[in-house]
């Protein structure tokens, strides 16, 4: 049963509106944001521009990305009572269980895409096609890209953009999860929606004050602002987000008549 | 029958009590032999003080023998005790507090007894004298106990402050203890609080560092940990006494019906953790600041300085987030409730969408103009505590202090009637208010380096960085035209609503 509401679910959500946002999200924001980073800086070698891109417009746009990618359709069944029709069709919670679920892999999976979008356009597309990026000679001695996570490019560029996507798509799932967490339980989604953002953009505020930087949110996901530390640091912010997550979950199986549906 | 039981259970609990004598003896013989031989092997008299607050002052007997059982009889009471007959029959939780508080003592001062007559008893055979004997003068090097001799004249004195210590540290966790069920009412999380209370005492005396000391309950069982772990004894009292206090003005809460007060405060919760997050920023820039050049004013620009496409600095771009977007967000929220839940009314009663928008709008507009006056006035007084110079200079940027005055009033009001116009336009074209959080982000990402170059798009112009570029007269008139604008938009929108 849940696997068939699975397909449907994913059909559903393959709407035009949908995909144009999605190809937009992938295709696009890369873009926009290559184009300030293209000129008047040093690149060595394309990973060198996939990080400047990568760090550029996405880190502010990020919380609120990962949270539209696919909870405005949740939002729109919510405000119309469309939610309370499905159950003569399907379980709830199964209805719910498949949404987050849906939520959760889409969300990973634009976000990934984005990624290596941007990869390959830094790395295949733009040297051959556009050439506007100008790659400075190796300077003499090893250069080395000092960011969290480029202890990975040791074993290989790939191997790095891998790792490094794969750690941006966790973090988007989990900020997008406890939108969708909280939406079911919050009278209001509009804090529902909004609880990524604020948490992102106020922590950034409150560990730049007490000088805690390296486990600042920005500086975990996209650590390009700051010096390479070490890789468990990262791993404090997101811990935090998956005790949040633990609780909500606890709390949303716990308050089953009290669902916003 | 039942008398045989009543009776065999009085044996049994003499007989816990005996028990725990017996091995409260057994461990002071050792603690007695150590003091002999540390004492001969140096040639220095002891006395029976010595013996008796050694014991009293042993961190293993009181750590892994004492603690537990008295978390033992605590939870015992606690648990047995918390029932709805007891409550209805005393009327208040408050009272059902001290109760239990009675009860515990009365089962604990039996243990502190014990633990005093051993403390005694073991001084069998060992020279009296009212004063510290030479062992414990001499504080060499076996820190048998410690500072404990310097800190006080007469051994009899300390002996009191330790009975004392160890009264008001027991009574305090029990207390909490009893608190913390009353509070959460959940049998299993309260016995998880005990272990932890227990793991914390047997670590805290081990792994914390000195500073960190005063987070350990064990410094406060006995006076040695006491004295070593605070500079000044009484800073030691105070937390146990501030503990006492904080304890006791939770209890008279308890009986208060809380979900009234709760809900009151709900309502302000985002406001305060907002302005919370704007005084951490102007008191943590005044702190940093430099009290011999820099003046008032300069806080007010450190502050709200902002940045723009030439200079850009993590910490006052996020500043400014939190304040101006901040804000933003704040608006957004009661947008949202104007919009999606009491709009449709109101419209209808105002017949008329301008009259309608103006209605509200007129009192965000009142509560910018509030806010920046309040933050101006903030970062000043802020900066008047922190001792920095009062006057109306500005040293960290060339430009007269009306300027600067200028510019955060006038053209943060603009900036910020900008961003809750714009807000409002996506909120209204999409009948959703979380389609403003987007607005918002993209209004970072167009205060990121490099971007606004030239200073004409109207986002992030009231960051006082700009005034090194531009003149503030030329951003109010990009701002007012942004405003007029964008407002002549909103005009356009409501007649186009009209002919739908």
């Amino acid at each position: 049963m849940i696997s068939r509401q699975f397909l449907i679910e994913f059909k559903r959500s393959f709407t035009h509106k949908n995909l144009l946002k999605w190809l937009g999200i992938i295709l696009l924001l890369p873009l926009i944001s290559f184009l300030p980073v293209s000129t008047g800086y040093l690149y060595f070698q394309p990973v060198d521009v996939f990080q400047e891109t990568v760090g550029f417009i996405i880190p502010m746009l990020f919380p609120v990305l990962v949270v539209f990618i696919y909870l405005p359709s949740f939002l729109q069944e919510q405000k119309n009572h469309f939610i309370t029709y499905t159950r003569t069709r399907v379980p709830l919670n199964y209805y719910i269980l498949v949404k987050g679920l849906m939520n959760a892999l889409l969300t990973g999976f634009i976000i990934l895409s984005m990624m290596f979008f941007t990869f390959i356009f830094v790395t295949f597309i733009e040297p051959n096609f556009i050439q506007i990026v100008d790659y400075s000679p190796p300077l003499p001695g090893d250069h080395e890209v000092n960011v969290t996570f480029s202890q990975f490019l040791e074993y290989g560029t790939w191997t790095y953009v891998l790792v490094y996507s794969l750690w941006v798509t966790l973090n988007a799932i989990v900020y997008s999860t406890i939108s969708f967490l909280l939406m079911i339980i919050l009278k209001k989604s509009f804090v529902a929606i909004s609880v990524p953002f604020l948490f992102y953009h106020v922590f950034n505020f409150v560990s730049g004050v007490f000088g805690i930087a390296q486990f600042s949110p920005l500086s975990t996901v996209f650590p390009f602002n700051i010096e390479q530390q070490e890789l468990w640091t990262v791993f404090v912010p997101l811990g935090i987000l998956l005790l949040c997550i633990s609780i909500l979950y606890l709390i949303v199986i716990r308050n089953k008549e009290d669902w916003m549906i | 029958m039942s008398n045989v039981a009543e009776h065999l259970k009085d044996i049994l609990i003499k007989f816990r009590w005996i028990v725990i004598g017996i091995v409260i003896y057994f461990y002071g013989i050792l603690l007695k032999n150590e003091i002999f031989s540390n004492a001969s092997k140096d040639g220095l008299m002891i006395n029976s003080w010595d013996v008796s607050l050694y014991l009293l002052n042993d961190i293993y007997i009181i750590v892994y023998f004492i603690v537990p059982i008295v978390l033992f009889i605590s939870a015992t009471i606690v648990l047995s005790d918390f029932n709805y007959m007891t409550l209805i029959r005393l009327g208040t939780t408050k009272k059902w507090v001290f109760r239990s508080l009675r009860r515990f003592w009365s089962k604990t001062s039996i243990l502190l007894l014990i633990l005093v007559f051993m403390s005694f008893y073991l001084t069998i055979g060992v020279p009296f004298s009212w004063d510290w004997s030479q062992y414990s003068k001499s504080n060499i090097s076996h820190d048998t106990l410690g500072e404990i001799g310097l800190v006080f004249t007469a051994p009899f004195v300390a002996f009191l402050f330790q009975l004392g210590l160890l009264v008001l540290a027991i009574s305090i966790l029990h207390i909490f203890l009893s608190l913390f069920y009353v509070t959460i009412k959940k049998r299993n999380i309260f016995l998880i609080m005990c272990a932890i209370l227990f793991l914390g005492s047997v670590v805290g005396f081990k792994l914390f560092p000195e500073e960190y000391a005063f987070l350990s309950p064990t410094t406060y069982f006995t006076l040695k940990n006491f004295i070593d772990s605070f500079n000044y004894p009484l800073i030691g009292l105070v937390v146990l006494i501030g503990l006492f206090i904080i304890f006791y003005l939770y209890i008279l809460l308890l009986d208060i019906n809380k979900r009234h007060y709760f809900q009151s405060i709900k309502s302000y919760l985002p406001h305060g953790i907002y302005l919370i997050l704007c005084l951490t920023g102007i008191v943590s820039i005044s702190i940093s600041a430099d009290p011999s050049k820099d003046t008032i004013l300069d806080v007010l620009v450190l502050s709200f300085q902002g940045s723009n496409s030439e200079s850009f600095s993590y910490f006052s771009f996020f500043y400014y987030s939190i304040v101006f977007f901040g804000l933003t967000y704040l608006i957004n929220l009661d947008i949202s409730r104007e919009i999606e839940q009491i709009g449709y009314y109101k419209i209808i009663r105002y017949r008329n969408l301008e009259k309608w928008f103006w209605s509200w709008f007129r009192k965000f507009l009142l509560k910018v103009i509030f806010f920046l006056l309040l933050l101006g006035m903030f970062s000043i007084i802020i900066g008047a505590i922190v001792g920095l110079k009062t006057n109306f200079d500005v040293t960290v940027l060339y430009v007269d202090w009306y300027t600067i005055l200028y510019h955060f009033i006038i053209n943060g009001f603009l900036q910020i009637t900008f961003y809750i116009l714009s807000v409002f336009i996506i909120s209204w074209g999409k009948r959703e208010a979380s389609y403003g959080l987007i607005l918002i982000s993209i209004f970072m990402v167009l205060m990121l380096p490099g971007i606004n170059q030239q200073g004409v798009i109207p986002v992030g112009l009231n960051s006082l960085v700009n005034l090194l570029e531009h003149s503030p007269y030329r951003i109010t008139l990009v701002l007012l035209i942004a405003n007029i604008m964008i407002y002549l938009l909103i005009k356009y929108l409501f007649t186009k609503s009209f002919k739908n």
